[in-house]
């Protein structure tokens, strides 16, 4: 339940920042959030307070049509069933307590010690030589390749759970939004210059 | 009566379900953290992008002053220090503490090593005064800042808008820059080599093995982050100007 509820609050916060920000202003912004929610509200109300699914697989579970799909909607009723009584994700944590934790082996780490030195020296063999513009381009790319290595195997995300992937990928969402409205606004005000003559 | 201590005993605290909740939620929390690290210097390198896009010549004419080869080797020394960290989070996990404590002490030197590196520059720039705000004091630069503005005018009508008074004033900026950047890296790397020692105590003293290391995790996921940051700090000050 608590893992549900996490998630569940990191969408609200990316409605909540996304809804005002693409042009809705802020009043619109919280009609639609209350919209959005009135929406999950009925549907929540119909699907599990009604029981729909249950009343679905009763009635029509024999029809050609429904039974393909009876194994799926028996597995949705679970989920809502363990969300009801409270046990939803609690599985979860005993199962992952059974793999333990995931040991990356040393040649693994000594290829990605090896990914970051080529790496650095391609920024510093490309700095060299004059691509213009695209200097700072392939010097970009280079780091990101180099970041994405770090992040995935020294700190392990690769092998972690997808709770702290939302919480690592958020971060970069809101330093995206931060970064492209900026530079939306220097390069519709001021002719850049991105690359230098040479003399 | 003395013991010997081959593992350690852990038991999770009584508020969590298991010792593999705690981890997990011990581990989440470091996360957090390295979120609101990678908004600090975000908005660093957004403001490092405005000002490089307003005044080009400043910061190319800027990069040319600093030492790309000690750079680089900081750059190696960095992310060596990141292997032999994330080594001794492995060694902890496989229950090998004088090996563990062997990577964090060479974590350590690595990052002694980057800031001995860092003083040297520092100390050159501090000379030339090369420093941000009132106290720059290098008529130098800026005359070849606007030297360099004059010949890209000659070489093509598409620069004719450079304000070269407004480069003459604002030169000075690019060591403010430079100045904050690497030095609350610096910062970072300092505190993250207090860690390390604190953690490498603690692994001597026996505390850590294959049932509990968080707090080897933690610290290793800031180190990797202070890696992660110089790996983009790097090009961008020292190599594309």
């Amino acid at each position: 339940m608590e893992e549900f509820v996490n998630y569940a609050l990191y969408f609200i916060a990316c409605v909540c920042v996304l809804v005002p920000l693409f042009g809705l202003g802020l009043a619109p912004g919280i009609i639609v959030n209350l919209e959005l929610a009135a929406i999950l509200g009925s549907l929540y109300a119909q699907i599990v307070e009604k029981g729909l699914i249950k009343a679905l697989i009763k009635d029509k579970g024999d029809s050609p049509m429904i039974r393909p799909m009876v194994p799926a909607l028996e597995n949705v009723q679970r989920t809502i069933d363990s969300i009801e009584d409270g046990t939803f994700g609690k599985k979860k944590i005993d199962k992952s307590e059974e793999h333990g934790h995931h040991i990356i082996p040393i040649s693994v780490y000594a290829g990605v010690l090896a990914i970051l030195a080529i790496g650095t020296i391609i920024t510093v063999g490309v700095a060299q030589l004059d691509f213009g513009p695209w200097n700072t381009v392939i010097a970009m790319f280079v780091a990101t390749i180099k970041a994405s290595f770090v992040l995935l195997f020294f700190m392990h995300l690769k092998y972690d759970n997808a709770m702290n992937k939302v919480i690592f990928g958020s971060g970069f969402f809101f330093l995206l939004i931060l970064f492209s409205f900026s530079v939306i606004d220097i390069y519709t005000r001021i002719k850049p210059i991105l690359g230098f003559p040479k003399f | 009566m003395s013991t010997v201590k081959t593992e350690s005993h852990f038991h999770h605290a009584h508020h969590f379900d298991s010792a593999e909740h705690q981890y997990s939620s011990a581990k989440q929390g470091i996360w957090l953290f390295m979120v609101t690290e990678i908004l600090m210097f975000g908005g660093l390198f957004v403001a490092y992008l405005i000002y490089k896009s307003l005044y080009a010549p400043v910061f190319h004419v800027g990069s040319s002053y600093l030492d790309v080869k000690m750079g680089t080797i900081n750059t190696f020394l960095l992310i060596t220090s990141s292997f032999t960290m994330a080594l001794g989070i492995y060694f902890n996990q496989k229950n090998e503490r004088k090996k563990a404590v062997i990577s964090l002490a060479l974590t350590i030197l690595c990052a002694i090593g980057f800031m001995t590196v860092k003083f040297f520059e520092y100390n050159h720039k501090i000379h030339l005064g090369l420093v941000p705000g009132k106290y720059f004091n290098n008529p130098e630069f800026v005359q070849k800042v606007a030297d360099f503005a004059t010949n890209m005018q000659a070489t093509s009508s598409s620069y004719q808008e450079i304000d070269i008074a407004a480069l003459k004033k604002i030169a000075p900026l690019y060591f403010g820059f430079y100045f904050v950047m690497t030095g609350l890296h610096g910062f970072h790397v300092i505190i993250g080599a207090c860690l390390i020692f604190w953690v490498m105590i603690r692994t001597a003293k026996g505390d850590f093995g294959s049932e509990y290391y968080t707090p080897v995790e933690g610290v290793g996921l800031f180190w990797h982050i202070v890696d992660l940051i110089w790996i983009y700090l790097f090009p961008l000050l020292y190599l594309v100007g």
